[in-house]
């Protein structure tokens, strides 16, 4: 399985912990990989990929009720969800701004055509920092991913 | 330790101007099928 999900472009670093159970991923500065794809490769060596924590960057936008998170690399987008003071912060950066979000995303379905969820990560030590340079906006969380 | 965290923040975009993409993912694998 390590070998199969380090061979998707854009993958740099894979180190599979069997007993813990979880695989630690790093993708290269530039890239296309998406979760699913990932998936797919675990799948298909016969593992059931589970729920993931990621790191992502993007850009906010807004659909309607909801805010979704462009990933430009890959051409999709994840579907945001969190506490009302997390995608509050997060709503402010809508409009082109880039983020980088630490987040859970939960097990999908094989298949499925539905954008991902990112529940972006909150509770105690998660406040989300915004900083503007230069008319370009930055949030991060201080949630620790790995 | 907010002005820590902003230097961070500050660091990562200095480094990676455009990122815009998936970075690193710690994916909970179970068994085998």
């Amino acid at each position: 399985m390590r070998v199969a999900v380090q061979k998707l472009d854009g993958v740099r670093s894979v180190a599979v912990s069997l007993n813990d159970g979880y695989a630690d991923i790093v993708l290269a500065s530039q890239n296309a990989v998406t979760v699913e794809r990932i998936r797919e490769a675990i799948r298909r060596n016969g593992f059931t990929p589970r729920e993931a924590r990621v790191r992502v960057s993007g850009t906010v936008v807004r659909r309607g009720e909801q805010l979704l998170l462009e990933v430009a690399g890959s051409g999709t987008a994840f579907l945001l969800a969190g506490s009302p003071e997390a995608l509050e912060r997060l709503a402010h950066a809508a409009g082109g701004s880039p983020v980088t979000l630490d987040g859970t995303v939960p097990e999908s379905q094989r298949g499925s055509t539905m954008p991902l969820l990112l529940r972006v990560a909150d509770g105690p030590g998660a406040e989300l920092l915004e900083q503007r340079t230069a008319g370009v906006g930055t949030l991060t969380s201080r949630h620790g991913l790995m | 330790m907010r002005r820590v965290m902003i230097t961070v923040a500050l660091a990562g975009l200095a480094a990676s101007p455009a990122r815009a993409q998936l970075q690193e993912v710690r994916q909970t694998i179970f068994g085998m099928d």
